[in-house]
């Protein structure tokens, strides 16, 4: 079994944990609170993936939506890196760093708006996406939520519920 | 399929997916489009809209003599190999071009083309042999020539639309698909966003507050007493106008019926089933103006209502003066102020459209109990409105909204409550006021 | 530090929407549709009322037509405004190898008509949703939602998030089953109802002011 032909199997609906990559996201300082404004520093690190079989590697820093209405989503930072022959991924193929595609870090200042929140039948929420993309098509993504400013969670104004 | 892991605030949430991305298949439909249209167009103009334009502004009057007359006959064949003949009146022509004459036959245009040959024939004997005729030649071919000018608006208006239809349908499916090929959705909205964010700005963007709604509506009128007059958004104007909509179309209807039905009656004729028709729909004609003027007098009873503010947009734990002036003829049992934190979500899937909204804070500014204005004059307060040090800002997105607004809930004696909603817009508080650290709370938000 | 309890509401649109809930045995397999379909000549309709799971059944097809390795395309229409894109996928769609889904058939209302007639024109295989079969296209399947499959659901949906947080008493079997009974078997009006109990137990009332 090639190596391209182990990827293809890793990437058949998954008949447990094992068979999906991992991406493990830590944020600077083990800080997940932030500030409007701050500069959020996230670090990842991919495992249990065959570096032959992507083709791109997607970071982005997302506010969405998420409740009782369709999701919305903002895109506040967003770096694609394209992977060589040799699956090494960069935006620069001189980057001395190619070996270490599988780790990779960033930065972005965070803005003003809109704060994480959460609300009844709208909560917004921030988070980091890894997203990897394989020979074939298909996609993998990762989301790690952070939160922006200091908002109180809502409260309903009267419980419905005996 | 498996379901999404639920997680906490650092373990991270995967998913995996094959997006059925736009194909290469849905952009070769449009780009054939586009090029359809292209082609369709190019051959409307050359060969209808641009003779058509040579004709009025190229050819070269002269006056010419009818010298011949006939018939020009075609045979067409249709998709079902059917054959039909057409028949044509035509002139020969006799006229001068540099002191030499030339002979030319004119046949008529399609308007006059016809399957009948004697009609055609007809068509001739308006003209007489040796006849004189103003006609128009073409400088580059003066064998062609026309008895007629002027332009076929609707010819040019196909020439165009038909063509350009086909030429826009396609462009903006190929740049759909192209857009959508092979694009994550957030690099998608990156590349939107950074295309689109000089052209659409708002006055919160202006100051920096993405997703905060814009507030250029909310001041752009000024107050007598304090900076700004906040407009209204007020569901009884709307209900005023439907009924009013609802009642004059509705007593049309019945109008019309009625003049039938009485016609019907003086002709000596009885339509039972008109006049079946006519009861109820005069009853309910009757209740849809009543129920009209009912809403029009507690619109004019009530008076309207007007809210003046210090400033804006708000901050979180801003202090700002509002100037209430309630008017109108009739007393109150009870006038309340509020403020008014409101969710608002809208989902559609298939065939459903819901959008639901929840206020998830309220707060009682001030209350007034038996508020009798003298006659001629409004009600008017000044009041002070706080708001929370941790209030939540403002949000809009395309199927979401978090919004504040002010609320003056009223109960007049004798007529039924009102509402009126006056938005407001709250940017997040200063970034200098929480960087590095947790700003120290002043009012809490109710929890 | 503030009450920053993240706590996700396993009804939330974002895990409840079509596609993202797992296929449930209330029709045949995926496979044994798709097979269904080939007999029918390549077309069908997923007939069903609101909220029967019309949509997820789709997509779960449409994954099925990708493991078996054709080029799959998945649209949903809105109004008559979408003829365009639908003439356009079913026009990008035609020939063997290819798989299209178009979910909410009747937004075109009668100018769907000549457009499914289209397809019965082209190669490939097309299945689309509608609430009541039409003499446009063969019934693939009719949906019935039943009260097992949504006590299913809601055990899985709930069995996510972390115990101590969700009252056993809330969401038990009777409660389902009225809440089932009072949308008339439309899941998706059970789950805005099940996302508004799911908020008020896991959150307290605000205090008076």
């Amino acid at each position: 079994m090639t190596d391209r032909a182990a990827a293809g199997e890793a990437m058949r609906p998954p008949v447990g944990p094992a068979a999906l990559p991992r991406i493990v996201v830590t944020f600077l300082a083990d800080r997940a609170e932030y500030a409007p404004g701050d500069v959020l520093h996230a670090r990842y690190r991919v495992e249990a993936v065959d570096p032959t079989t992507i083709t791109a590697i997607e970071r982005s820093v997302v506010w969405y939506t998420e409740g009782k209405g369709e999701e919305d989503f903002g895109v506040v930072f967003f770096d694609r890196l394209v992977a060589d022959r040799s699956g090494n991924t960069a935006d620069k193929p001189a980057d001395p760093d190619l070996n270490e595609w599988q780790k990779g870090s960033f930065s972005t200042r965070l803005p003003p708006s809109p704060l994480s929140y959460e609300g009844l039948i709208v909560k917004i929420r921030w988070c980091v996406r890894v997203r990897l993309f394989f020979a074939g098509g298909r996609d993998f993504v990762s989301e790690h939520v952070f939160f922006v400013g200091d908002i109180p969670v809502a409260r309903p104004l009267e419980l419905a519920v005996p | 399929m498996r379901l999404p892991t639920f997680f906490s605030k650092k373990r991270g949430e995967r998913r995996t997916g094959s997006p059925a991305w736009g194909s290469f298949g849905e952009g070769s439909f449009y780009a054939g489009l586009l090029v359809a249209g292209l082609v369709l167009g190019g051959l409307m103009l050359t060969g209808v809209a641009v003779p058509e334009w040579r004709i009025n502004n190229h050819f070269v009057a002269v006056e010419g003599r009818l010298v011949g007359k006939g018939i020009a006959h075609r045979t067409t064949t249709d998709l079902f190999g059917r054959r039909r003949q057409s028949w044509r009146p035509a002139v020969l022509l006799e006229y001068r071009v540099d002191e030499v004459p030339v002979r030319a036959w004119h046949t008529g245009g399609r308007g006059e083309a016809t399957t009948d040959r004697q009609l055609a024939l007809d068509l001739l004997g308006g003209w007489r042999l040796g006849q004189p005729v103003r006609c128009w030649y073409d400088p580059d071919r003066i064998e062609t020539v026309v008895l007629k000018r002027g332009y076929n608006w609707w010819l040019w208006l196909l020439t165009l639309l038909l063509p350009g239809a086909l030429v826009a349908f396609g462009t903006a499916g190929l740049v759909r698909a192209a857009g959508a090929w092979g694009r994550s959705e957030e690099r998608q909205a990156a590349e939107i966003g950074r295309l689109l964010h000089p052209l659409v700005r708002s006055a919160a963007d202006e100051v920096g507050f993405p997703t905060v709604p814009p507030c250029d509506n909310l001041v752009n009128s000024p107050g007598t007493i304090q900076r700004f007059r906040l407009p209204t958004e007020s569901p009884e104007a709307w209900s005023l106008v439907g009924s009013g909509l609802f009642a004059g179309l509705w007593n049309a209807v019945v109008v019309v019926l009625a003049v039938a039905a009485g016609l019907d009656l003086a002709g000596g004729r009885t339509d039972w089933w008109l006049f079946g028709l006519l009861a109820p729909f005069a009853l309910v004609g009757m209740v849809a103006i009543g129920l009209f003027l009912r809403r029009l007098l507690l619109a004019t009873a009530v008076g309207p209502t007007h809210l003046e503010i210090s400033d804006h947009p708000l901050r979180p734990g801003g202090r700002y003066a509002v100037h209430l002036s309630q008017g109108g003829s009739v007393s109150f049992r009870r006038l309340e102020l509020v403020l008014e934190l409101e969710e608002q979500a809208t989902y559609q899937q298939g065939t459903d459209v819901r959008t639901e909204k929840q206020v998830v804070w309220r707060e009682s500014i001030r209350r007034w109990d038996r508020v009798e204005p003298a006659a001629g004059t409004p009600f008017e307060a000044d009041v002070q409105v706080q708001v929370p040090a941790r209030a939540m800002h403002s949000f809009r997105s395309a199927h979401n909204g978090v919004g504040w607004r002010l609320v003056l809930r009223g109960v007049p004696d004798r007529w039924p409550a009102f509402l009126r909603v006056f938005p407001l817009v709250i940017v997040p508080a200063e970034a200098a006021t929480v960087a590095g650290g947790w700003a120290r709370p002043g009012r809490e938000v109710a929890s | 530090m503030t009450d920053r309890r993240l706590c996700s509401n396993p009804f939330a649109t974002r895990y409840t929407r079509p596609g993202l809930l797992s296929w449930q045995p209330v029709t045949d397999a995926p496979e044994v549709l798709l097979q269904r379909l080939e007999r029918l000549g390549g077309r069908g309709a997923i007939c069903g009322p609101h909220g029967s799971g019309k949509s997820t059944l789709l997509r779960h097809l449409a994954a099925a037509a990708a493991g078996r390795g054709w080029q799959t395309r998945l649209i949903g229409l809105r109004s008559k405004a979408d003829l365009g894109r639908a003439l356009a996928a079913i026009v990008a769609a035609a020939g063997r190898g290819h798989w299209l889904g178009i979910d909410s058939w009747e937004k075109l209302g009668p100018a769907g008509r000549p457009l499914a007639w289209l397809t019965a024109q082209r190669g490939g295989q097309i299945v689309v949703t509608t609430h009541q079969p039409t003499d446009s296209w063969p019934v693939l399947v009719n949906i019935r939602p039943d009260e097992e499959t949504f006590h299913r659901l809601v055990t899985r949906l709930l069995r996510q998030v972390d115990g101590g947080l969700i009252s056993a008493a809330a969401f038990d079997a009777p409660q389902l089953s009225a809440i089932f009974r009072r949308h008339q078997g439309n899941f998706r009006e059970a789950f805005f109802e099940l996302y508004d109990r799911f908020e008020q137990v896991t959150r307290r009332p605000a205090r008076p002011e």
